[in-house]
């Protein structure tokens, strides 16, 4: 199945970082879906940076527009600030993917077990990922 | 010391040159503060005498003929009465310089008259030559004073004219409290007729207390001006015009009698309170143009979005093109399009293109 391809990708605008405030946030939010969309259909867990701006999400060669570097930094921080992005190192240039957000993934978890055995119990480790079972 | 004497700088007989040396200090036992002087009050007059082939520049100065009471120095008896200060390594133009002035001023008869002391303090007769580095330092130290002394000079002239000025502010300011009070005596003519002396001069009416900044009659008059000449070419140009623009335009219309940049600000500025239908406008990134009252912002905008939209998307020249304005007032409107969330933008290596907002 082919990842679909949402119709801001095809509009040249999208890869400029808009200056009007408003425009901005509904930008990135867009982008910031298409990114965790696209990862989740390629599952692609970590992105490296440098990477990341010849992939196929930041770089549409059929219009010959691409996010700048400065602008992919800039939706990665987005991704932060909501929980889909960790950082696996202090020069920030490879980061975790999280398309689906760790409470999340506990709790798709925790209802399979349910589901499967009848018997889970949730318990938190230190970093809030972990369930048990039984 | 009293066993000098004086001698020719030739060797005599029975002597040889064992050595030479400049820069040497004279002592007198251990006092390190003697030299010889000759009080300027001795002198006459004095002369320069040129330099040859061979010869040093020479200043010559001409004595009185030496008083009773004088101290003892090198020789008591002399048959010249003048001396002559060879300056084997120049330095006579300045002295000769300091000497006239001293001998104008003649300073030493304003101080009482002390005994002359021989302890370092010579007139400048009596220093041929700069010794070492006191020497410069002393020069130094003139040259500071002299400067100190030219600038107070050239500033009490300004200080002359800001004093005459402050009596000018100061007497108009009484005519015009006297106005105040005297309103009935004075007719209004004479009134308005001294009120515009004082606006045309530069200072503010006190008596009608316009708030609209120091208004001086000339930018009145021109601002007038302005909104008759301005108004075919504003409807021409699409109701706006960049100030640029305007400079250009009034200048090359009236040939002589050119208008400075900063006074069609002032006219400009002037606009509103004067209720003339034009009005001058600053964008953020700080262009100021001149457009009529009758233009709106909101309308002109629609019209942009509407031209965009047609076109699917438009550069800032493209636009300009097809509305008949300059490329700059084009990127305005389109950047105030884009501020209202109108439009979007894309930039890229092929330029600046704006599209209708779809986000």
């Amino acid at each position: 199945m082919s990842f679909e391809w949402p119709w801001q990708y095809n509009f040249p605008p999208f890869f400029t970082l808009q200056p009007n405030v408003d425009t901005r946030q509904k930008q990135l939010a867009a982008w910031c879906s298409l990114v965790l969309s696209y990862c989740r259909h390629r599952k692609l867990y970590t992105l490296d940076v440098l990477e990341a701006q010849e992939s196929p999400v930041f770089n549409n060669k059929k219009i010959e527009r691409k996010l700048s570097v400065e602008a992919i930094q800039v939706v990665f921080e987005e991704l932060r600030k909501k929980g889909n992005l960790e950082w696996l190192d202090k020069n920030k240039s490879r980061c975790l993917i999280m398309w689906r957000r760790p409470e999340e993934w506990g709790k798709l978890i925790y209802q399979w077990a349910l589901q499967a055995d009848g018997k889970a119990e949730m318990i938190t480790m230190d970093d809030g990922k972990g369930v048990k079972f039984f | 010391m009293d066993r000098f004497v004086w001698t020719n700088g030739l060797l005599e007989m029975n002597e040889t040159l064992v050595i030479q040396q400049r820069g040497v200090r004279l002592y007198d036992g251990d006092d390190k503060e003697c030299c010889i002087c000759i009080p300027l009050s001795q002198v006459i007059f004095f002369e320069e005498q040129a330099a040859g082939i061979g010869k040093s520049a020479k200043i010559v100065i001409h004595l009185h003929p030496a008083p009773e009471n004088k101290e003892p120095g090198p020789y008591q008896h002399s048959k010249y009465s003048y001396i002559k200060l060879s300056f084997k390594e120049h330095g006579q133009i300045e002295f000769f310089r300091r000497l006239t002035e001293e001998m104008t001023q003649k300073r030493w008869e304003n101080t009482p008259v002390s005994q002359p002391i021989p302890t370092g303090i010579g007139p400048k007769a009596g220093r041929t030559r700069a010794v070492g580095i006191v020497g410069i330092e002393r020069k130094l130290e003139e040259k500071r004073k002299e400067t100190d002394k030219n600038i107070s000079e050239a500033f009490e002239d300004l200080s002359k004219l800001m004093e005459k000025a402050k009596e000018m502010v100061e007497l108009s300011k009484s005519i015009a409290n006297k106005i105040k009070d005297k309103q009935g005596d004075i007719t209004e003519d004479e009134t308005i007729r001294f009120k515009s002396y004082l606006l045309s001069m530069g200072i503010a009416n006190p008596v009608t207390r316009e708030t609209h900044g120091s208004g001086t009659q000339y930018h009145i008059q021109l601002a007038k001006q302005l909104g008759d000449m301005l108004q075919a070419p504003l409807e021409e140009r699409g109701g706006m015009m960049a100030l640029t623009e305007v400079y250009c335009l009034v200048n090359r219309a009236r040939g002589m009698e050119l208008l400075s940049p900063e006074d069609l600000v002032n006219a400009c500025k002037m606009f509103e309170s004067l209720k003339l239908p034009l009005r001058l406008r600053v964008f953020d990134s700080g262009v100021m143009v001149v457009q009529l009252q009758s233009h709106s912002e909101e309308e002109m905008i629609a019209s942009a979005l509407d031209n965009v939209s047609d076109k699917g998307s438009l550069t800032a020249e493209e636009f300009a093109k097809l509305l008949g304005l300059s490329v700059l007032l084009a990127k305005e409107r389109l950047l105030l399009a884009e501020k209202m969330g109108h439009l979007c933008r894309d930039d890229s290596v092929e330029g600046l293109r704006f599209y209708p907002n779809r986000f």
